[in-house]
């Protein structure tokens, strides 16, 4: 059992918030724990690492956890990485931010490419002229392809 | 669906990171519905996800249990998004520009591309402190 509400908050009599009487309260007890890790799967390709994200958004609750990623392969002296961006479908300026930090960490030891880019994420590299910082290729093939030429 | 009279959707949520996202998801829903395309939905709610990012970080410096209100106001013509929070007010002096050199390494923005992006995707971004909290209100008008 939960007591009125004493903020104002929304109330929509005709959805259903689980056990929740409003949304807010559905919001405040929600559980998501501020994501310490990006969920990623890897494998070698040759020299180059492909690294596929598994987050649908990459924002300012994981951007620390993306540069934590990189910064974890350079340190291990992987220094030629393709990122597979075909499950992501929202990026904020945090996540670019946070591709940018990665560059830089990496300097000019190798090279961080992206592939399978989604149109309205690589629209926001448009947006803020991320695209011509980083390599975007359609597919893997092409983006190993880049690193052999 | 074209909205032939202003409807409101009231929105509010706890100042944290983790909660933003609730209120991308549902301007990806709400935005079609009054007539924005995909990708004008998508970078309405780009937009709104920056200024949010900005309320936590700056306004509340990631104090968790502060409230953020977001009122949405579809009218026929256009859409009017107004954030209110009881935060610090914003510097006065920030810019809303990009500007870096591709080939020096040094000048690529790690961060701060939060307003311009806003001013990037709306046709109005204003903001106004009143009586101790923030308003700004971005407004997108409805392509017929």
């Amino acid at each position: 059992m939960f007591s009125a509400p004493t903020r104002n908050a929304l109330r929509i009599p005709d959805l259903k918030f689980g056990r929740f009487p409003t949304m807010l309260d559905a919001v405040n007890r929600c559980t998501i724990i501020l994501r310490k890790t990006m969920r990623f799967r890897e494998r070698k390709v040759g020299e180059i690492l492909v690294v596929e994200i598994l987050e649908r958004r990459l924002d300012a609750k994981n951007a620390v956890a993306i540069k934590t990623v990189f910064q974890k392969k350079f340190d291990a002296g992987v220094f030629h990485i393709a990122i597979d961006m075909g499950s992501v479908n929202f990026i904020d300026s945090s996540g670019l931010g946070a591709f940018v930090t990665s560059m830089k960490l990496l300097g000019d030891r190798g090279s961080l490419v992206f592939f399978g880019v989604r149109p309205a994420v690589a629209d926001v590299f448009r947006l803020t002229r991320m695209d011509r910082i980083f390599k975007m290729h359609q597919s893997e093939p092409e983006a190993l392809e880049a690193f052999a030429g | 669906m074209n909205f032939d009279a202003p409807r409101t959707v009231a929105l509010e949520i706890p100042s944290r990171l983790d909660c933003i996202e609730f209120i991308g998801e549902s301007l990806r829903v709400l935005c079609p519905l009054a007539g924005f395309s995909e990708a004008e939905s998508y970078r309405i709610e780009l937009g709104v996800i920056e200024a949010l990012n900005n309320v936590v970080e700056h306004a509340y410096e990631f104090q968790p249990d502060s409230t953020v209100r977001i009122q949405l106001a579809f009218s026929p013509d256009q859409l009017q998004i107004v954030i209110r929070d009881a935060g610090k007010p914003r510097p006065g002096n920030l810019s809303h520009n990009l500007m870096f050199d591709n080939d020096v390494m040094d000048s690529w923005p790690e961060g701060g591309m939060g307003l311009f992006i806003m001013h990037e995707v709306m046709d109005n971004v204003s903001y106004e402190r009143v009586d101790g909290e923030n308003f700004l209100t971005l407004i997108k008008t409805i392509p017929w």
